[in-house]
């Protein structure tokens, strides 16, 4: 048989493979070869045909059938086969192959070998693929040699150590004797693999790092290894562009950083050498760059004083300004990390890393983009976010969706006034629309509602931008929802912020029929418009009928959810048009939910059901009492809440039941999913944890003992009476029945109860049973009064009444003190 | 810690691999073509630093040889550009051509 080819020729012939199919058809005669040569045992040509199989399965093909031929090759007394075995067991064996537990007793037999270069081996395998347990068997051997005067052995010896402690942590005590003197060799490997295994142990066990604080005074050694590096002369074997052992500093310096960490006595030592190593460190090559890189990072992790602090944000300053795009990389990676703490000194490099953001390259430019949303704060905000537009104007794709959320939280904490904001997420919208998150929307319309006097402003301006291009999903959808709410602003022309643009209705009901149409809007989307048209049947008044038909002709729609909408809203239309105007009001403003559940916008649907006496009961968790409530504004000290029902006062009880077979199965007491349903009566918004209706029942299961009903006012015939309720389980809440008597000869008409409480307390009126007193205390009006009361302060009360008597308007205001204590302690 | 490290030609095909983690055969054949891919993709104005999955990738031209270093977050970027010249500077000494 001819013997086998050397390695050589195999990658040159490998190498004129053209196709990838050549290629592997080469390999698989040559393994074929190599195969029948191992299985006539030939020692001659073993370690030939084991090298050629390790460059076959460097290039990815199998070559497990090697392993055993390894064990032969390190059995084997030559130097030129042990040298080819360990190489093969490096590669090919790992602890999950069974055969690799043969190898402890080769390697054991090979440290203790009379040539340092076998010995040298066995340890580099050991340290690259010893298992746990061959660590364990071996790990006594590796100490003996930690601990000899032979140099090339220390080191080797060190770095086996490295791995013996990661794979076996139990055993990192036994090395501690050992690294007692490693700090005092000459030799540079030795002293760059002692610093490897100290990091190593220090990081591993917070035991051995206090040990090596203390004990061991392994700060002033380092200072002083590292100070002669920074202060010897040209050494030829350890230069590197004209710095000496650049590796070993940059160890040195990062075993320190580990060291002073959290320690102001290792941190004090080590001052001087960074500041000395922070300034005299050439930095016209990349070497010096890379040293203060680290000395940098170190300065930043110690309790360094302000003094170096602000040298080392210096240096990074200085890199910001290289060409090298490395060092700027790197620059803002580390400016990234301390922004957080030195806040002010990142502060004034502002301006370049906002010039970076137009850089070219994609890591520089993501960098950038996090450094400047950690920068914006009040001051700059309005020069930051021009910038940042700009940025997601022109960046790639994957940087729109980060950097639209981004400017939305920024835009949201320092905006300066309502109307940049909204113009801010207008831009947004148009630049990066489809790239924006879905809990944008609700979170844009409720901003939009809170800035009352920009509605008309607002609106415009989404008109204008949709009527180019309905395509991004998210800016139609908001624009689709404010038309609907303020559509009659737009074509009114009233808008003082911006030249008033004229529309006509159609021209508005032409764009919102298009976006129902359009292939590209999503469903959701199409629901928005819908609910839009319809909402506009109230606000417009020569186009209803136009709207009717556009309402019936979704009524067939195949999406499910379209047809609903269109169904009901054509009922709307046909059977309950007196109710429309009220249930398509505008929309109150809406609490932002500030814990930390769902962001959906808080709906007022509570009040649409007064006529069935469910006991719902009040939902405990998410409603805390720190979570600010408009109605609370409104009540102020003691301002009057205009709680009037709006709902027809004719048949209060019945209107809501009708409403209730009208709404039928929707879920009247949650949120729904799209936009605002039309089942919401707008009162002024409560918490849904009102959500009672009417009842002259007790409304909770587990009422508290009864308290003492009182009048609360008696004047010129009026007579009001309060009953009290209180549950156990929520004893917050105090339920006030009230009841109107009159007992002069004629009706009082017209009768409206308005209450205010102090600051702390919530108040909701519901509607009351009707609003006129019969004379002669033949009937009463019931109206009921929840207060919530979490602090179980005092209640007091102000109560204004208005009515019609006797052909005159009359109206007192009152106020009530006599509480019962049992109503609110 | 370095994780691999690589010499792959500008087909492609990988002319030296150590890995110092254990990775599957199979996978890093993958690995090397998309490695090799998100460098060769990089224009000469762009940074050497690149982010790739959990690994931070150096790498450095010459001529038509890569050489990628894969790193975790712990390393010294600047320190492993320079190891990389260092290795090849070595390897130049040692024999005669490089390629």
């Amino acid at each position: 048989m001819p013997a086998p080819i050397r390695l050589r020729e195999l990658i040159r012939t490998i190498r004129t493979a053209r196709t990838q199919a050549e290629e592997r058809e080469m390999i698989q005669k040559e393994c074929a070869a190599i195969r029948s040569s191992f299985r006539e045992e030939d020692n001659t040509y073993r370690c030939r045909n084991v090298a050629k199989l390790l460059y076959m399965h460097m290039l990815g093909y199998p070559a497990h059938f090697g392993q055993l031929e390894c064990f032969k090759l390190i059995a084997s007394q030559k130097f030129t086969d042990k040298r080819i075995g360990y190489l093969g067991a490096m590669l090919l064996l790992d602890e999950r192959q069974d055969v690799h537990l043969l190898m402890t007793n080769c390697i054991k037999n090979d440290l203790n070998h009379s040539t340092q270069f076998v010995q040298g081996l066995a340890l580099c395998t050991l340290g690259c693929m010893g298992s746990s347990e061959m660590c364990r068997d071996l790990a006594g051997e590796v100490e003996k040699l930690l601990k000899t005067s032979n140099s090339y052995l220390r080191k080797k010896a060190a770095l086996c150590a490295v791995h013996v402690i990661r794979k076996v942590p139990e055993l990192m005590e036994m090395f501690l004797p050992a690294t007692k003197n490693l700090l005092n060799e000459k030799n540079h490997g030795v002293l760059h693999t002692s610093v490897v295994l100290l990091t190593e142990m220090c990081e591993r066990s917070p035991d051995m790092l206090a040990h090596f604080r203390k004990n061991e005074k392994l700060v002033p050694q380092l200072v002083r290894i590292l100070k002669n590096l920074i202060m010897s002369g040209y050494s030829p074997e350890h230069d590197v562009s004209g710095i000496s052992d650049p590796f070993l500093q940059v160890r040195i310096l990062r075993l320190l950083r580990i060291l002073g960490r959290n320690d102001d006595d290792s941190s004090e030592a080590m001052n001087d050498i960074l500041a000395q190593v922070a300034t005299n460190t050439e930095t016209s090559k990349n070497v010096g760059n890379a040293i203060l890189y680290e000395t940098v990072l170190t300065i930043m992790d110690i309790k360094s004083e302000s003094g170096l602090r602000v040298l080392a944000i210096n240096i990074l300053g200085r890199f910001l300004l290289n060409n090298d795009k490395n060092i700027r990389y790197v620059a803002l990676t580390s400016l990234l990390k301390t922004v957080q703490t030195d806040h002010n000194a990142v502060q004034r490099h502002r301006s370049t890393i906002v010039d970076c953001l137009k850089d070219l390259d994609v890591s520089i430019k993501r960098r950038a983009m996090e450094l400047s949303f950690a920068l914006v704060n009040g001051n700059n905000i309005r020069g930051m976010m021009k910038e940042l537009l700009y940025f997601l104007d022109s960046c790639e794709p994957e940087f729109k969706a980060d950097c639209a959320s981004g400017i939305f939280l920024a835009a949201e904490k320092y905006a300066p006034s309502k109307r940049w904001h909204i113009d801010t997420i207008m831009r947004v919208l148009t630049t990066a629309g489809s790239y924006v998150r879905d809990d944008a929307v609700p979170n844009l319309i409720q901003l939009i509602t809170n800035s009352v006097e920009m509605h008309a402003y607002t609106v415009q301006r989404l008109y204008k931008a949709i009527l180019g291009d309905y395509s991004q999903q998210p800016l139609v959808q908001v624009a689709a929802w404010c038309i609907g709410e303020y559509g009659d602003l737009l074509v009114s022309g009233q808008c003082e912020e911006e030249e008033p643009i004229q529309v006509t209705e159609d021209e508005v009901l032409d764009i919102l029929e298009s976006v129902l149409i359009s292939n590209m809007s999503t469903s959701v989307t199409r629901g928005y418009a819908l609910t839009a048209i319809m909402k506009l049947s109230t606000r417009f008044t020569c186009t209803v009928n136009r709207i009717k038909k556009v309402v019936s002709i979704y009524g067939s729609s195949i999406d499910v959810e379209l047809q609903q909408r269109a169904v009901e809203y054509n009922a709307l239309f046909k059977k309950y048009d007196h109710m429309r105007s009220a249930l398509l009001e505008r929309m109150p403003v809406m609490e932002k939910v500030t814990t930390n559940g769902p962001t959906e916008i808080v709906q007022t649907n509570g009040e649409t059901e007064p006529a069935p006496l469910e006991t719902k009961p009040p939902p405990s968790g998410p409603q805390p009492t720190s979570q600010a409530n408009d109605l609370l504004d409104l009540l102020g000290g003691n301002d009057i809440t205009p709680v009037i029902p709006t709902a027809p006062t004719s048949k209060p009880s019945s209107a809501g039941g009708e409403l209730l077979d009208l709404l039928g199965d929707i879920n009247l007491t949650g949120a729904p999913a799209a936009a605002p349903a039309p089942a919401s009566v707008p009162q002024i918004s409560q918490p849904p944890f009102l959500l009672d209706g009417l009842s002259s029942q007790p409304l909770f299961n587990d009422i508290a003992a009864g308290i003492p009903s009182i009048t609360a006012y008696s004047k010129n015939g009026l007579k009001i009476e309060f009953t009290f309720e209180r549950s156990n389980t929520n004893p917050s809440v105090t339920v006030i029945t009230i009841q109107a008597s009159n007992s002069t000869e004629l009706d009082m008409t017209d009768f409206v109860f308005q209450a205010a409480v102090p600051k702390t307390f919530q108040l909701q009126l519901l509607s009351p049973s009707s609003s006129i007193v019969p004379a002669f205390n033949t009937g009463t009006i019931t109206q009921v009064i929840k207060v919530l009361n979490p602090q179980k302060q005092q209640l007091r009360m102000r109560i204004k009444l208005t009515y019609n008597h006797k052909g005159s308007a009359m109206q007192d205001l009152a106020e009530v003190n006599n509480f019962p204590p049992q109503s609110w302690q | 810690m370095i994780k691999f490290f690589l010499m792959v030609n500008k087909q492609g095909q990988t002319r030296l691999s150590k890995y110092y983690e254990h990775v599957d055969i199979n996978k890093r054949t993958l690995l090397e073509t998309e490695v090799i891919k998100s460098c060769l993709s990089r224009s000469n104005e762009q940074c050497s630093f690149i982010e790739y999955k959990d690994f931070k990738l150096i790498y450095r031209q010459y001529a038509a040889l890569f050489i990628v270093v894969g790193v975790n977050d712990t390393e010294n970027e600047m320190a492993i550009y320079e190891f990389i010249h260092n290795f090849v500077e070595v390897l130049d000494e040692y024999f005669s051509r490089v390629s």
